[in-house]
């Protein structure tokens, strides 16, 4: 009991770093990721919402490496 | 094709395609909702929805497994294909309607966690019969989600196609999961004959088609090596006869590994790499339009000459070396680096 409450209770913890992720992510991340995502309406944003809350991590690692590789090139 | 992202490509054909796809929708729920009411006049409207979202996303799952298959089966069945992902969004959407009644139904008016309730409510894990069932749904709903939100093309692009590929294929896990969901909830909460019959019906069907399309392709395979065995010197294997392939189309081959579209237009032969780049659909069902390969899918572009995509798109192919010596046509299956022009075998009156 104890040990399925603790994982249920990680499995939010997820879900609110993912949420709040997306959010940036459709904001800025999506477009650092794909130059072709510049630009795009703020329904093909709504879109890519719930796929960057579940892959969070996936993704801040990609977000990461791309900047990192800019500050680099600077 | 790739350089501005949209919410939906829209055409005329996706539009008819989700009209009859939400018309089939609304008619099943009508339609069950109905004789839910007739043989169940008691049935709350909760458990009404339960049952009539929960068979409907079954329903519609075992569809979208079964158009892959039928279309390799029989090309009338193609148009299914190009729009099978609004088909499992919808689905998915129907399938989380049934979770989320099902758990504010069942595990919400305690005092536990709606999940904790979930998972504790029924902890007979080393039981065959009496499995927890709705944590199978669970897990199952998960896989769904995650290969709907991750539908759009932005997703394939940038999650790359293998991966986005091989999240796609754990439809194949979370089917498995729901087969053995329904029949665990049929066998522990309604003992129906007609439901296990059913469902026993379905798994065949999905089964059978994977297996009676996967027998057609291998009996293409093996035509493919017999020509290959009859090859030519200089790398070249005999693919088949000019007359074989129709004007404007292609004709599938499989030598020594490699999947490749041979095409016949303006009286020239070329060859490229048989999988588009978008889905990994198939050009060599695809023809050619306004003098590009369009894959019959989503109708992404290739020149036939070099395998690229016309500008401003950049997509790209391999490309393969094409001969003709009287009517036969050879091919040479070391592929070209992706966009490699490679010039287009001719057919002239005196080849023929």
């Amino acid at each position: 009991m104890e040990t399925i409450k603790f994982i249920v209770n990680v499995f939010y913890l997820y879900l609110l770093a993912g949420v709040i992720f997306a959010a940036l992510f459709i904001w800025r991340g999506a477009a650092k990721l794909d130059e072709s995502a510049k630009g795009i309406s703020w329904k093909t944003r709504a879109l890519l919402f719930p796929a960057g809350a579940a892959l969070w991590p996936v993704l801040l690692r990609k977000w990461l490496q791309i900047s990192r590789a800019h500050s680099t090139d600077e | 094709m790739s350089v501005i992202y949209d919410p939906i490509h829209w055409t005329p054909h996706k539009r008819l395609y989700d009209r009859l796809m939400l018309a089939f929708v609304a008619g099943y729920l009508i339609l069950f909702g109905g004789l839910q009411l007739v043989f169940h006049p008691q049935i709350t409207a909760e458990t009404l929805t339960i049952r009539a979202t929960g068979t409907l996303a079954f329903l519609m799952l075992h569809v979208i497994l079964c158009i892959g298959p039928l279309c390799r089966l029989d090309r009338r069945f193609l148009p299914l294909l190009y729009n099978r992902r609004h088909l499992g969004v919808t689905m998915f959407m129907v399938a989380l309607t049934h979770g989320v009644f099902n758990l504010v139904q069942f595990h919400a008016l305690g005092n536990a966690d709606p999940l904790v309730s979930l998972f504790t409510s029924n902890t007979q894990f080393g039981s065959l019969v009496r499995f927890p069932f709705q944590s199978l749904g669970f897990f199952a709903l998960i896989m769904l989600f995650l290969m709907a939100a991750t539908s759009h093309d932005f997703w394939l692009k940038n999650l790359t196609p293998p991966v986005w590929k091989a999240l796609h294929m754990g439809v194949y896990v979370a089917y498995a999961m729901l087969v053995m969901h329904v029949m665990l909830g049929v066998i522990q909460l309604e003992k129906s004959p007609v439901l296990i019959g059913l469902t026993g019906a379905g798994v065949v069907a999905v089964l059978g088609l994977h297996l009676a399309a996967a027998v057609k392709q291998a009996r293409t395979d093996g035509g493919a090596r017999r020509y290959a065995a009859k090859g030519i010197p200089d790398g070249f294997v005999y693919a088949c006869d000019v007359a074989d392939i129709p004007e404007n189309r292609a004709k599938m081959l499989i030598i020594g590994g490699e999947n490749i579209a041979l095409f016949k237009y303006d009286d020239k032969l070329s060859a490229i790499h048989n999988l588009c780049k978008h889905q990994n659909g198939p050009l060599s069902e695809g023809k050619i339009i306004d003098g590009c390969i369009t894959c019959p899918w989503h109708g992404y572009q290739y020149l036939p000459e070099n395998g690229q995509s016309p500008p401003p798109f950049h997509e790209q192919v391999c490309t393969y070396d094409v001969q003709v010596a009287g009517t036969k046509v050879y091919v040479n299956p070391t592929p070209y680096p992706e966009g490699t022009a490679r010039p287009p075998a001719r057919i002239t009156l005196a080849t023929l």
